[in-house]
């Protein structure tokens, strides 16, 4: 398996500034904070999160949409934290995103072959049939070129989204939320056609969702951010099978499924309390202020652990790494 | 089952525009017991949310026309009675909680004082027992420090604790019904748990009869005793949750279950999408709503509106031509 | 057993059009009336939401009539406009001179018409430099940002503490009386507040995820701003200027009443206005036509800009 992105320790710290005319760092809003993944050519990697815990920053940074603070993101072996404008321009060419509410995605004055056609314009690209063809083959019509964004529902809406974004053919999409805003019966349709591309394309797909449901569905590999942090990662079936991390374990539980014997049967961990903030996050395991198993199972000694020493994301016997010094494997589902 | 609290019958609630009558609540009947937990899922569109709104008088006349229907509480009719009567039962014995609760609390005054104020307008109750109570349900519904939370503002709590808080107003008052719309669609899904998990203690405690309005199947599944099925203004189906479940008995409800991802099990295949969208309320396809969507539909679902009729037994009802040929089909909750 | 959805297995890639084409979008007329999707264009859309305001059409007619009167003036006027007849001075309003005529013996009716022209002039003129400068500095501050945005703002706080008429008269009486000089006066006193309303819609604009979806795309700035940016955040700048148009035509009369407006021989609403004030009380026609000469012309705007703010409200959509 090649790698066609590699991020490694990539940090994204906001500072918070204060002052009127002399302008002073307070602190910083740590987004996201030293994380590394890889994703191989062809894949659907997906990373699941809550709001708050840096999936998006994490995407739009590896899209250089945000400048990283630190770290390294590699595109094809290339550096692209390093990427000066013009070499960024045309790296856009290879990597794209389609975002996650189609009715802020599109621009409302324009008709969506404008929209389309944009793409070429900006890349000086031949464009005689393309806008069609892109139509076609996100299930839309030729005639919907010459209509506006607000003309459609949500669903469409997202597949002109789905177009723009295949119009350079691209290796890499960067997927936020893409099916998140969409009604249930929707959801389907732009899951397959994402699923249909992918194979017709050969596209790479990094996935950030918050519906664990999706993700298990769509994705090859998972992982799970809490707090700027990555908690644990392993191929899908395997963390949805034996999640590790106390954390990702609460997540499972807590997803309802459509179906009543198994909810009846299901046990929930609850988890308490609500995100620390961003700017201060806990010492040590960030994850311990609200963790049940810190709360219930550990001795004082063992907690003095989660309290001083930051869990390294390795395998720690579960066959896959999570970050967790007392990782244990459950079955939830 | 025993006696319904709260019935709404035949509801119909239109509203006029300038584009067009949209007909949200079209003949809509739902009924729910004490302690019970009823679910009315739907897409947005659906109307899900209305007949609710209906119940607790939040649907603004103008636009909106009720056009038939009543809505019965302990046997009086809502709609019927006069307004002090239908104020002293909106609010105290029906209280309501919403998806966004920043809407519903007041930002420019203390979260306590906004708790106090509720009860001391049904109750006759002094400023300090009020408050009192306030601080005494915010620790209820799991907020810590209880007594100086209710000294914060809305802006000062987190999604989660907002969303406690507003329980903790609609609680104030000891209501015999909750109505829930989408209480936990804005949290996140571990809040969300906690936030469910704490409903259902409070029902246990208090034995309040809840509607719990949602677009999240799994949701129904894992808290709702009986579910409501709504698709364009029209009641699809309803029965119990093993009934909807693993017996639905209209197309609808059957697509719905096999186009959901599902985080329970190994993925086996491509998702089984509805063809098509839910159509505007405007315009209503002729026949049954669903039909363009269908694949049962014939030339009597593009003809005839389906009646709402008892399928299987006398609790599982189905608005269907073809209710028949549904049930041969495989629900894929049954696993 | 049926299948339920027309695709069950993973489809070739052909089929993934057939599957949305035949269920979902299959039919686009009929699905779109399903949908209740209106399908007029964005422009039409707008066109539709102005012509329901009654007001703002109102306004569309009087505005015409005064452009007409300013464009079609020599064939209106019944008389020279500056032509003196010493022998028909003060006339009162008649079928010869509909609106009477002044101490010089002028045809009052025709030196409002003519007036006209002043007034369409200075006030698009001096608007539409407002929007050049107001846009250009708006558009740099809002996009550009840091210390681009100090400087212009403050600079444009200096120019907004400026009363409209005080800062007028200033660089008249550097600049001299004129056209020119009064269209410059309240030009680069009018474009502080369409800076400030366009950057601060700017402001917004750029957050948006479709501006975020263009530098994805690898969009350059001058780009997304000029495709993105700058359309989407005009809507209030034009309400604004259309407005404003009436605010200029009244400080153009203002700026002439108090003699810092165009030459006194010159037939124009405000030194009508001046010209006709020694009359008052006893040749109340003088001032009362040219009057409402003004309050029609800035009515009309006014209902323009109503109506068009209306239409452009996407809060309404």
């Amino acid at each position: 398996m090649t790698a066609l992105v590699e991020v490694e320790n990539l940090v994204k710290h906001y500072p918070i500034r204060s002052g009127i005319v002399f302008k002073h760092d307070v602190g910083a809003v740590k987004a996201v904070d030293g994380i590394s993944f890889e994703l191989a050519a062809g894949e659907t990697f997906a990373i699941v999160g809550e709001s708050g815990c840096g999936k998006s920053t994490t995407a739009r940074c590896v899209l250089r949409l945000i400048e990283p603070t630190s770290g390294t993101v590699r595109f094809d072996g290339e550096d692209i934290t390093a990427a000066g404008t013009a070499r960024l321009r045309e790296l856009r060419r290879e990597m794209q995103m389609i975002f996650q509410d189609p009715f802020a995605s599109l621009n409302p004055r324009m008709t969506v072959r404008g929209i389309l056609r944009e793409p070429f314009r900006i890349h000086g690209l031949e464009e005689d049939g393309k806008v069609e063809d892109l139509l076609e083959m996100v299930g839309l019509l030729p005639e919907h070129a010459s209509r506006y964004p607000h003309e459609f529902s949500g669903g469409q809406r997202q597949r002109v989204g789905i177009a723009r974004a295949i119009a350079l053919n691209p290796k890499l999409i960067v997927c936020d939320e893409p099916v998140s805003a969409l009604d249930v019966s929707i959801r389907a349709q732009v899951l397959n056609l994402l699923e249909d591309l992918q194979k017709q394309l050969g596209l790479t797909y990094l996935f950030i969702a918050h519906d664990l449901s999706v993700v298990r569905h769509i994705a090859n590999r998972v992982a799970v951010m809490y707090l700027g942090t990555m908690v644990e990662t392993a191929a899908t079936d395997d963390l949805f099978e034996r999640p590790s991390h106390p954390y990702t374990q609460a997540l499972i539980s807590a997803v309802p499924v459509p179906d009543p014997n198994r909810e009846r049967s299901r046990r929930r961990i609850l988890v308490s309390g609500d995100v620390p903030s961003p700017v201060n996050p806990p010492s040590g395991c960030r994850f311990r202020t609200r963790c049940p198993k810190f709360a219930n199972e550990l001795s004082e000694a063992e907690r003095q652990r989660c309290v001083d020493e930051p869990p390294a994301l390795v395998d720690r016997g579960e066959g896959h790494p999570t970050a967790c010094h007392y990782s244990e494997a459950r079955t939830l589902v | 089952m025993t006696e319904p609290l709260l019935s709404v019958e035949d509801l119909r609630v239109h509203f006029h525009t300038d584009a067009g009558v949209v007909k949200a609540v079209d003949g809509v009947s739902w009924s729910v017991a004490p302690g019970e937990t009823l679910g009315i899922v739907g897409e947005s569109g659906s109307g899900k949310s209305v007949s609710a709104l209906a119940v607790m008088g939040l649907v603004p006349v103008p636009p909106a026309r009720y056009e038939s229907g009543r809505i019965l509480f302990k046997g009086r009719d809502l709609i019927a009675a006069d307004e002090k009567e239908r104020r002293a039962i909106r609010g105290k014995e029906i209280s309501m909680i919403f998806q966004d609760p920043l809407t519903a609390l007041n930002p420019v005054f203390r979260v306590g004082h906004q708790i106090a104020e509720v009860i001391q307008a049904h109750e006759k109750i002094g400023r300090i027992p009020a408050r009192a109570k306030a601080v005494e349900l915010l620790g209820e519904v799991g907020i810590p420090n209880p007594r100086q939370r209710a000294r914060e503002y809305p802006h000062q709590f987190s999604g989660g604790m907002r969303q406690r808080a507003m329980i903790a107003m609609a609680l104030a008052l000891d209501p015999l019904v909750l109505l829930a719309d989408e209480p936990t669609t804005a949290l996140d899904v571990t809040v969300q748990a906690q936030i469910m998990d704490l409903l259902i203690r409070l029902q246990a405690d208090r034995g309040t009869a809840i509607v719990l309005i949602t677009h999240d199947l799994g949701l129904v599944a894992g808290h709702a005793d009986r579910v409501l099925v709504m698709y364009a203004g029209k009641v699809a189906e309803l029965g119990t949750i093993d009934d909807v479940y693993y017996r639905p008995r209209h197309p609808y409800t059957l697509g719905l279950l096999n186009s959901l991802a599902r985080m329970d099990q190994r993925r086996t295949d491509r998702l089984r999408p509805i063809i098509g969208q839910p159509p505007s309320l405007i315009r209503v396809p002729p026949g049954c709503a669903f039909h363009p969507r269908c694949p049962f539909a014939t030339d009597v679902c593009r003809r005839d509106v389906p009646a709402l009729e008892p399928k299987d037994g006398p609790d599982h009802l189905a608005a269907c031509h073809h209710a028949d040929q549904v049930e041969l089909q495989q629900s894929p909750a049954a696993s | 057993m049926t299948e339920v959805a027309p695709t069950q297995s993973p489809a070739p890639a052909g089929e993934i059009t057939l599957e949305a084409g035949a269920g979902g979008f299959g039919n686009v007329e009929n699905e779109a009336t399903v949908l209740g999707i209106r399908q007029q264009t964005q422009f039409g859309d707008v066109r539709r939401r102005f012509f329901r305001h009654k007001l703002a059409v109102v306004g569309l007619v009087m505005v015409g009539l005064v452009f007409l009167a300013a464009i079609a003036s020599p064939v209106i006027a019944t008389r020279p406009p500056k032509a003196q007849d010493l022998t028909n001075t003060l006339q009162e309003p008649s079928s010869a001179h509909w609106f009477g005529t002044d101490e010089l013996g002028r045809d009052q009716f025709s030196r409002v018409i003519y007036g006209s022209r002043i007034a369409v002039t200075v006030g698009l003129a001096s608007i539409i430099l407002a929007l050049v400068i107001g846009v250009t500095l708006g558009a740099v501050s809002g996009y550009l940002g840091r210390g681009w945005d100090a400087v212009i703002m403050r600079t444009a706080d200096v120019f907004f503490a400026f009363p409209l008429i005080i800062g007028a008269i200033v660089v008249i009486l550097v600049m001299g009386r004129g056209v020119t000089p009064v269209v410059i006066s309240l030009g680069i006193f009018s474009w502080a507040t369409i800076a400030r309303l366009l950057r601060s819609s700017i402001l917004s604009i750029r957050e948006a995820e479709y501006v975020e979806a263009a530098r994805s795309l690898g969009a350059g700035k001058w780009r997304i701003v000029t495709r993105h940016v700058l359309p989407n955040s005009m809507a209030p700048v034009l309400v604004y200027a259309m407005v404003s148009v009436a605010t200029a035509i009244v400080a153009e009369a203002a700026l002439s009443y108090l003699g810092a407006g165009v030459q006194p021989d010159v037939p124009d609403w405000g030194n009508m206005i001046s010209a006709g004030q020694k009359f008052f009380g006893f040749k109340d026609y003088l001032w009362f036509f040219p009057s409402m000469a003004v309050v029609f012309t800035v009515l009309g705007f006014i209902f323009v800009g109503d109506g068009l703010r209306d239409a452009l409200d996407p809060r309404l959509r």
